[in-house]
């Protein structure tokens, strides 16, 4: 093989291998990096990005199992750093002359390539014998001399120990809430249980309000000198809570009452503030509607 | 075949036979200089480099005696010219003189001793800068004017002047231009104590060292021409023009720098010290090695570099570790 073809086929070997420590060390870091997002529970924050929350829960099915956007969307970010990651790493590889490699790898071929190689156009009896030594000394290099075998090896280690985290941390849902250390700065006093107890009352105030009244003593309107027992009969109290459970316990012996007795009550309201002079026709008219 | 093909075939045979040839020469010049072997190297890169010399030594190092057993053992013929304040143009170059043949008197050109093969210009900073420009288009052009007449040289031609360093007074100081000419300037050494023992042991005996012809003329002809051929790569030829131009931009120690003709000189002389080391290729070595004897008298060193005591040669390390 001719030293220029030499050179040129060689070039495409180290870039073939180059191409290969990349593309396994892309994966391998984007494996890390993810494992990195769901152990510190960033995922979590998209819930917080208001053009993506409303994609959060959007998933796609597949055979064994189903994948949320949320995942896709933040393996895609893992994928691009590991990209921007790898492409710094190797920034340096291009400044390394193919020449200068192979005559690093076999010191039998040291400044005889790179001379014959940038003498290829000339001819005189000196050139010759150099370019015959150097295609002489090139006829027993095989491509997998040039695979850099410790490279590769710490490339695959990297690449299983990326893999094997990420399962550990799958598995096992062995992560950090790290949301809510991002989020507390974002809103101040979140967790103050104050603020809590003002946002429940301002957002829940009408529930807030029965739940007290139904805990406290029971109470009593006043109406025109007149007091109303408001006291809500046995048993109306133990419905869902704020929380959706009954969180009640019950006595074993205790026997559930009706709300109210099946009979006709009348309104106080209507019998004591009666227009004058029309007291009896009134009561009359109601009394019939209740026996109809 | 003709004188072409006949031409290519010894360039073809040099080649093949240059390492014996060189190892031959060494192994030669050997029996009669103790040591030295970096000294007579550079001499005989000089020589096929079509170049000159400028040895500087002190007394008694054995200058005269090596470049007379060069010239034996290369089969040259050899003269010497011993410099002095009163040594005239033509005392170098010849002159014409008066001849008389059956009565009628003409002019003959009688050859200088410039005119051989290998010409030893002692202490020429002893001759007056006018004799000393005589020498000029000697070295440079390879031939020689009298009288309106043009004498070619024979071919190789070569001149090694040597200088002492130690007694200035009275000399006349090559002037840069003139030094510039010379390919290298080649410092000698004392030899070490087993080497000078050597020497005492050999020439203390009745019968002194004889050599053997080794090569002719035609031979270092096609050494010459070999020389060019031997390749470089682009990144040393880089690296040896870089070197020549940081002697220019490195101000520190240095007056004045190197001129091209250096960057010329220092991959050449690369060249014929690859093809002495039986290479076909110049290696970063040469340029290294001879980057010392191609710059040492084309950089003027400043006057605060000389008050401190900086040679030219640790100025030459300094830009080597610098140019990479």
């Amino acid at each position: 093989m001719k030293v220029e073809d030499f050179v040129s086929y060689i070039d495409n070997v180290i870039l073939k291998y180059r191409q290969l420590y990349k593309l396994i060390e892309i994966i391998a870091i984007t494996l890390l990096i993810y494992t990195l997002i769901v152990f510190l529970s960033i995922d979590n924050l998209l819930t917080i990005v208001p053009f993506l929350e409303s994609y959060a829960s959007y998933s796609i099915s597949l055979i064994i199992t189903r994948i949320y956007f949320a995942n896709i969307f933040l393996f895609f970010i893992a994928f691009v750093c590991a990209i921007i990651i790898t492409l710094l790493l190797h920034r340096m590889d291009k400044k390394k002359d193919t020449i200068d490699i192979v005559e690093k790898k076999y010191p039998l071929l040291h400044e005889k390539l790179s001379t014959a190689y940038d003498n290829r156009d000339i001819e005189n009896i000196i050139v010759t014998d150099l370019k015959n030594d150097v295609e002489n000394n090139t006829a027993n290099i095989k491509d997998t001399d040039f695979l850099d075998k410790k490279r590769m090896k710490l490339s695959l280690f990297l690449l299983v120990i990326s893999f094997s985290l990420l399962f550990y941390v799958s598995i096992s849902d062995y992560r950090i809430d790290t949301g809510s250390q991002i989020i507390d700065p974002l809103i101040p006093d979140i967790h103050d249980k104050n603020n809590i107890d003002i946002i429940e009352n301002s957002t829940d105030n009408n529930l807030n309000q029965s739940q007290e009244e139904l805990n406290s003593k029971p109470s009593v309107l006043v109406v025109e000198g007149k007091e109303v027992d408001l006291t809500l009969p046995p048993g109306s109290a133990n419905g869902l809570n704020q929380n959706g459970f009954n969180n009640t316990s019950m006595p074993d012996n205790f026997k559930q009452s009706s709300a109210y007795d099946v009979k006709t009550i009348s309104s106080s309201t209507y019998s004591e503030n009666l227009p004058e002079g029309y007291e009896n026709i009134i009561k009359q008219y109601f009394e019939r509607m209740a026996h109809k | 075949m003709n004188s072409n093909e006949m031409n290519t075939e010894n360039h073809l045979q040099t080649y093949r036979l240059a390492n014996d040839i060189f190892n031959a020469l060494f192994a030669e010049i050997g029996k009669v200089i103790v040591g030295q072997r970096e000294y007579v190297e550079q001499i005989i890169i000089s020589m096929i480099c079509n170049g000159h010399a400028l040895v500087e030594s002190n007394p008694g190092l054995g200058k005269t005696l090596t470049i007379s057993t060069i010239a034996k053992v290369m089969n040259l013929h050899f003269s010497r010219i011993q410099c002095t304040p009163d040594l005239m143009p033509a005392d170098i170059t010849g002159t014409n003189i008066i001849e008389e043949h059956g009565g009628t008197k003409s002019f003959k050109f009688q050859n200088g001793p410039v005119f051989a093969n290998i010409v030893l210009a002692d202490e020429i900073n002893r001759a007056s800068p006018k004799t000393q420009s005589a020498l000029l288009e000697a070295m440079q052009e390879k031939q020689i004017t009298v009288a309106n007449d043009t004498y070619i040289l024979d071919k190789p031609f070569f001149i090694l002047a040597t200088q002492n360093p130690i007694e200035m007074e009275g000399t006349f100081p090559l002037p840069e231009a003139q030094l510039d000419r010379f390919l290298l300037k080649i410092i000698l050494d004392y030899p070490n104590f087993e080497e000078e023992m050597n020497i005492v042991d050999r020439y203390t005996k009745l019968q002194t060292p004889q050599v053997r012809k080794i090569m002719n003329k035609n031979t270092l002809l096609d050494l010459q021409k070999l020389t060019t051929e031997v390749p470089i790569s682009d990144k040393l030829k880089i690296r040896a023009v870089k070197i020549i131009q940081a002697t220019r931009q490195l101000t520190e120690h240095i007056e004045y720098g190197a001129s091209p003709r250096a960057s010329i000189g220092l991959i050449l002389t690369a060249k014929a010290r690859a093809l002495i080391k039986g290479r076909n290729y110049v290696s970063e070595e040469d340029i290294e090695t001879m980057t010392y004897p191609t710059l040492r008298h084309r950089i003027g060193l400043s006057f605060e570099a000389q008050r401190r005591g900086i040679t030219t040669d640790q100025v030459i390390k300094e830009i080597l570790a610098r140019v990479k």
